[in-house]
């Protein structure tokens, strides 16, 4: 169990005026049976139209329009998380998470992955987290991490076949080689201890060893080769980045976007 | 002879058709190019006894249908009890996992659904497909009927023929009945869409106002119709022609310039009741089809009145082996084309092709299903002044309010070609109006 203070701040700045600006932020870490989020601060800006919702993946949303022509866009998110609680475990119907079975465009192997997945040796391994240990084992062996190689809409096949990329690549990698094991596997965005960007990991479905119809979620952080712990802030989760998109917006004018993104997670009392 | 002043009357009518803007758009080589959509003054008739069938029997499938929508987006006790595998319903192109738990107003997925039925030449109707995205034709028999009537008023008077002027009331039925309060609005990409007529027609015939997803915005999780005056109304129902990945682009494709920005969040809040449901694509894949009548005893307790063309499913290993070992007398689809595109005969193939498509089958079962070729009952048509036999199918329209309700009508699509099975306006076909005798 640890106490962590977070602050999570973008900012984009326009050359031109923006008019007519719709906007959705995932940006909201939620408490579940691993974190409570206390004290939570959430400033946006423009704020003239906000509302709160959950999306069907049930992450925070906010939704904001913002009609009136601006040149800057904002968001600040700061908050304690208490995590590593590891609390009863939230059972699930394993016929409820079928659909994170299937690949998503994002996450459909091609050659590469269909390679890489053939190599694999499970042996006697059966259970679901037993085989994804397999899977991150290999491939923190094959994929390097590496910068500016890959981009926001690389596939995890395209990653794949570069043989390196950064978080978000790991994950859709991840992902697809879960499924093609028929294990159920999610997208998750959120942070991690230090500062920088945003960080993305997966969580995959483990059916209970007592009871074949039921099951839960356990994070896999294969980027950097460990389980999820009381370091990880959990944000939002999906099938792939597209639904965990921390700002989706649509907008006219604008010209050139400069976009800032800090993200600083320390422990108290340390 | 009933039909001679009919006959009598086909290119006035036509003419009138032509000068309504009664036309049918179409994109050939990236161009869009209006046609007249070719109507043909000799009716289908469908006698009163035979149309109860129908009746029932569509009844009963759309009211499975919507449990069966319903379910998958939320309880998911189709797949707990394993009637239909998993892989049919999640790995379809239409299941949208941004609907789950998302409840539309009154728990009504598909408001309007368009079932295409042929009939064999034993008289036996048979269900081709279920249209439960965006299914569109029902102005075209309604615009029609108007002129027949004009020009041949004898002949409504002397048979009895049931009146279809009463669709407008039906669909204006169906939204009020959504409506979670405020407008109703019919969605139109614009007048570059196929069905532009259609949209235009139905709005004025409802009371509805017609609008692009520039004249409609979203504020404080309300959705609003911006008025010429740039007043802002409340709207309460959204009878959308705006496939869903169009839609919203906060939710689904973020490219489209068409859709509405967080409109699907004011339908997720149960602010605005959107006709037809998000999501529906699940239920009119051609895949699922093969498993309706099954979800007809699962949700009703009750056999389906109306059948399946005979269909197999690839995915299943015995049925795989059917289709390897009748594939000439087969009809194959691709479960993801629409329009009467991917829709190929066995027997119509070269040997080459036959294999390769066999090929590709093996290698991905679930994307394709097979069905028997059935012998229809032909219709008559004109052809430059002859009578001719032609191939044609039925698209019925059922509205779901409170009950769902079958509209005494429907569109008739037929084929022009004397060698084609293929009835669809957007490969060149025309089509009738439907006649239900009153007795």
């Amino acid at each position: 169990m640890k106490q962590l203070y977070f602050h999570y701040h973008m900012d984009i700045m326009f050359d031109d005026d923006v008019q007519n600006h719709h906007f959705t932020l995932k940006c909201i870490p939620l408490s579940d049976t691993n974190q409570k989020i206390e004290n939570l601060k959430v400033d946006v800006y423009p704020n003239q139209y906000l509302s709160e919702s959950n999306d069907s993946f049930h992450n925070a949303c906010i939704m904001g329009h913002a009609p009136e022509a601006h040149q800057k866009f904002y968001f600040d998110v700061i908050g304690t998380a208490y995590t590593g609680r590891n609390e009863a475990r939230i059972y699930e119907d394993v016929y409820k998470v079928g659909f994170y079975k299937y690949p998503t465009n994002i996450t459909k192997p091609g050659h590469a992955l269909q390679t890489f997945f053939a190599s694999l040796q499970f042996g006697k391994r059966s259970t679901n987290f037993q085989k994804a240990m397999i899977i991150m084992e290999q491939l923190q062996k094959s994929y390097e991490y590496k910068k500016d190689v890959t981009n926001i809409t690389t596939t995890a096949e395209q990653a794949m076949s570069l043989g390196c990329g950064v978080c978000q690549d790991y994950a859709h990698i991840f992902i697809a080689l879960c499924k093609m094991a028929g294990i159920p596997a999610r997208y998750v965005v959120g942070l991690l201890v230090g500062e920088g960007y945003s960080h993305a990991w997966v969580e995959i479905f483990e059916v209970d060893e007592n009871c074949q119809d039921v099951g839960y979620w356990i994070g896999i952080d294969p980027t950097n080769n460990i389980l999820v712990h009381e370091d990880h802030i959990k944000i939002s989760n999906g099938r792939d980045y597209l639904d965990c998109i921390i700002n989706q917006g649509a907008f006219l004018g604008g010209g050139t976007q400069h976009q800032t993104i800090s993200v600083i997670v320390y422990e108290a009392y340390k | 002879m009933l039909y001679e002043d009919l006959l009598n009357k086909k290119e006035v009518i036509n003419d009138l058709l032509a000068r309504y803007g009664v036309k049918f758009g179409i994109y050939k080589n990236n161009t869009f190019v209006e046609q007249l959509f070719p109507f043909d003054t000799i009716p289908r008739i469908i006698p009163k006894d035979e149309f109860d069938v129908l009746e029932a029997g569509l009844k009963q499938r759309v009211k499975a249908l919507n449990l069966f929508i319903k379910d998958i987006y939320h309880e998911k006790q189709i797949v707990k009890d394993n009637i239909i595998p998993e892989d049919f319903i999640y790995s379809c192109s239409g299941y949208l996992p941004m609907c789950e738990e998302v409840m539309p107003s009154k728990g009504i997925y598909s408001h309007i659904s368009g079932i295409d039925l042929v009939q064999g030449k034993n008289k036996e109707w048979y269900i081709l497909e279920d249209n439960l995205r965006v299914p569109s034709g029902a102005s075209y028999p309604m615009i029609a009927r108007k002129l027949t009537r004009r020009g041949c008023p004898g002949i409504f008077h002397d048979n009895q023929i049931e009146d279809n002027r009463d669709y407008a009331k039906m669909l204006k039925a169906t939204m009020d009945y959504s409506n979670t309060g405020g407008l109703n609005i019919i969605l139109t990409p614009g007048r570059y869409n196929a069905a532009y007529f259609e949209h235009s027609y139905l709005a004025e015939q409802t009371g509805s106002r017609l609008a692009t997803g520039n004249e409609l915005v979203v504020e404080n999780d309300y959705l609003y119709f911006i008025d010429y005056t740039g007043n802002k109304q409340k709207v309460g129902a959204v009878y959308r022609r705006i496939s869903d990945e169009y839609l919203d682009p906060m939710t689904f494709n973020p490219e489209s310039l068409i859709g509405i920005p967080h409109l699907y969040d004011v339908f997720r809040k149960g602010n605005v009741a959107i006709l037809n449901a998000p999501g529906n694509g699940v239920a009119d894949d051609k895949g699922i089809y093969y498993f309706v009548p099954k979800m007809i005893e699962y949700y009703l307790n009750e056999k389906a009145i109306l059948q399946n063309a005979p269909t197999y499913l690839p995915f299943y290993q015995k049925d795989m082996d059917y289709v390897l070992e009748n594939f000439d007398n087969l009809v194959l689809k691709d479960v993801a084309e629409a329009g009467g595109y991917g829709v190929v005969f066995g027997s119509k193939m070269t040997p080459d092709q036959k294999e390769s498509f066999i090929t590709l089958m093996k290698a991905e079962p679930r994307r394709f299903i097979a069905q028997e070729v059935i012998d229809f009952l032909d219709e008559d048509i004109v052809d430059n002044g002859i009578i001719v036999k032609r191939k044609a199918d039925l698209r019925a329209f059922v509205l779901m309010a409170e009950e769902p309700m079958v509209w005494k009508s429907g569109l008739t699509r037929f084929t022009r070609d004397p060698n084609s099975f293929i009835v669809n306006s957007s490969q060149g076909g025309g089509f009738k109006d439907t006649w239900v005798l009153s007795r």
